[in-house]
């Protein structure tokens, strides 16, 4: 067995742990009625036996793995794929604050930039043009956006 | 209602001019995002899904139902001209109908795989139509407990029918069981697994954790993968099949609508495995197996009517038992439950409207996509030369706003973000979103009936065996658990797989 999918397995296992734990905190009930911590309890219990089997197998007998594809990601990628997913959380966070208009337009800039357009000026210029017509189309469709900081000025 | 009297009242309804133009804009959208990389039918109805909330129940459907089989003929032009995929069901598509479109031949291609399509959806509606009724009305008699072991039977299916590990798929059936009981307990109130955040009483949302796990996963996966893609520079020309392909289509199309619709009933991918099916059958009928591989056109005319007469046969469980047997059927169900219908046996007597609706828009929308697919072949090639780092952040955008506008609330994107990530992490190590995705969606229905087939027994495990449909059920699964007749399929499948890659 791979060294990582020794982690994963143990994550499995370790997630299963909790589950039982918090579910049986939950109280199980009596068979007559079951309590709200019965079914994730099952399936916590299942979760646990279920790496544990995995985890005897790859130790009783040293399994062939025939997965041996990459699962590697080179660092360029890597840094990549933070900005991505870190800029997706801020907009996430920062939609209601700031309002659509401003944060759109900055985090399209980004992902432009992110997926390969090298020169600024045409990353934020296609993002201006994404955000206006989104807005009118989204809008059109019945979506309420929130207004954010623009309310101040009396734009919306 | 008789069946005729509905389809009758059905086609009625869809002649409508509103309808009939959201049927189109379905199709379209379908179409394009079949024929679009980075965005499935998955991801295209989920962020729809917010937009059709203002529209009557029936059309909301209608126009859901319209992205999913367009995208069934839209990931075939990719398969065939760029050797891409759009998604499982294409898989096999791509062995013959590249292989075709190198030797020149792709109009026939593209012009079998339109009408393989058509024929095969026209197929399954007719028999879906046929075969709602009874089951619906068998499934009127169901309690808790025979639920429960319908439950049971979905899951067991669904780990058999993945394409990966088996025990990969039951991790990934118990992650979507734990996840579905987040959230206010539906029977005593008491909150669980919500860690003080008030967003959760209400469960995790299905529509972050789809567009999460299908969209956001999709696009990050793409981020580290070579973006190189070679277009078959090809003129499509001679779109009509001549006689020689008929001929050695025709047996192929009538073999894979029925097997595709049948496979298409069971829960998880149905519709790929139909392909697969049909593929191999088709190898081992001819008379020319040695074309297979080469370009031979019934390697591309089963598989593809398979697909498509496996999307008609998933809306069977999900119209007559309210059980939705993939990612999207089950988003269909939450369009449905939002517009205040309950899915389910009882579906037929309630909403006629609906279930006609859908079966006669069915029809026409066959009928557009032939008509959308064939004549504008020219367009959608274009579509596909649309570079991935324009599309990228505009498909990430749509994912983001179709999460936000669900129930406005920021806290929303930030949980499909995180399923992003966590669907991301899952492909790395080689898991599977989709049995995590129904089991997430069946495991509440499961609970539910399980808790409530106990209190009705008085505490009592013998319900489930007692009654003879849920007995029943529960043999058949137990059974399938531990039979190995599904090991030949997944040995050929590989197969199948294997030889594609050799000679692909």
């Amino acid at each position: 067995m791979k060294k990582e999918n020794l982690i994963v397995t143990c994550f499995w296992l370790a997630l299963g742990v909790f589950v039982v734990s918090y579910s049986y905190r939950l109280g199980l009930g009596q068979i007559h009625t079951p309590g709200p911590g019965l079914f994730p309890f099952a399936v916590g219990g299942l979760f646990i036996l279920l790496s544990l089997f995995k985890l005897l197998v790859a130790l009783v007998k040293k399994v062939k793995d025939d997965e041996e594809q990459k699962t590697g990601v080179s660092a360029l990628n890597v840094g990549k794929l933070c900005l991505v997913v870190a800029s997706l959380f801020a907009y996430g966070i920062l939609l209601e604050p700031l309002g659509y208009i401003i944060t759109t337009f900055f985090i399209m800039a980004v992902l432009f930039f992110a997926s390969g357009y090298k020169s600024w000026s045409k990353a934020l210029g296609y993002s201006a043009i994404v955000v206006v017509a989104t807005y009118f189309m989204f809008t059109y469709l019945g979506t309420r956006f929130p207004p954010g900081v623009l309310r101040y000025f009396g734009m919306y | 209602m008789d069946i005729f009297g509905g389809l009758l009242s059905g086609f009625h309804n869809v002649f409508q001019p509103q309808v009939l133009f959201y049927c189109f804009v379905g199709v379209f959208i379908g179409t394009l995002v079949g024929v679009l990389p980075g965005i499935g039918p998955v991801g295209a109805m989920s962020i729809l899904l917010p937009s059709t909330f203002g529209l009557p129940p029936a059309t909301s459907i209608i126009m859901l139902a319209g992205i999913y089989y367009g995208a069934q003929y839209g990931g075939s032009t990719t398969s065939i001209l760029v050797n891409i995929p759009g998604e499982a069901s294409s898989v096999v598509t791509c062995i013959d109908g590249y292989q075709m479109a190198k030797r020149g031949r792709a109009g026939p291609a593209l012009g079998i795989s339109a009408f393989g399509s058509f024929i095969g959806g026209t197929f399954s509606i007719i028999a879906l139509m046929f075969l709602v009724y009874p089951l619906a009305g068998v499934a009127v008699k169901f309690g808790p407990p025979e639920f429960f072991a319908l439950m049971c039977l979905a899951m067991t299916v669904l780990t058999y029918l993945t394409s990966g590990s088996v025990i990969n798929a039951v991790f990934m059936v118990l992650l979507g069981l734990i996840l579905g009981v987040v959230g206010m307990d539906p029977i005593s109130g008491m909150p669980r697994f919500v860690f003080g955040c008030t967003t959760l009483l209400d469960g995790v949302g299905m529509v972050p954790v789809v567009m999460g796990l299908f969209g956001i996963a999709e696009v990050l996966t793409n981020l580290d993968e070579s973006q190189g893609k070679v277009m078959f520079q090809t003129r499509v020309k001679d779109l009509f099949p001549n006689l020689q392909d008929w001929k050695r289509s025709i047996g192929p199309i009538w073999r894979a609508s029925v097997m595709g619709f049948f496979l298409g009933i069971l829960p998880g991918g149905g519709a790929a495995m139909s392909t697969f099916l049909s593929y191999t059958t088709e190898k081992r009928l001819s008379k020319h197996p040695e074309e297979f591989g080469h370009g031979a056109i019934e390697g591309v005319a089963g598989p593809e009517t398979a697909n498509n007469a496996a999307a008609g046969g998933a809306f069977v469980p999900l119209l007559a038992l309210g059980i939705p047997p993939t990612a999207i059927m089950a988003l269909l169900l939450g369009a449905l439950v939002i517009h205040g219908v309950t899915p389910g046996p009882l579906l037929l007597s309630q909403h006629p409207e609906i279930f006609w609706g859908v079966v006669a828009s069915m029809y026409i929308g066959n009928v557009m996509l032939l008509g959308l697919n064939l004549p504008l072949i020219g367009m959608w090639v274009k579509v596909l030369k649309i570079p991935y780092r324009l599309l990228m952040p505009l498909i990430l955008l749509c994912c983001l706003i179709g999460s936000y506008a669900e129930n406005e609330s920021g806290m929303s994107i930030v949980i499909m973000v995180i399923f992003g990530v966590v669907g991301y992490i899952l492909r790395k190590f080689h898991f599977e979103s989709a049995p995590l995705i129904l089991a997430f969606i069946l495991g509440p229905i499961m609970e539910t009936n399980f808790r409530n087939s106990l209190i009705m027994s008085d505490g009592s495990f013998a319900i489930f065996v007692t009654k003879p449909i849920s007995l029943i059920l529960l043999i058949i699964s137990a059974l399938l658990f531990m039979s190995t007749g599904f090991s030949t399929y997944r040995k050929t499948k590989t197969k199948v797989i294997d030889e594609s890659e050799s000679e692909g």
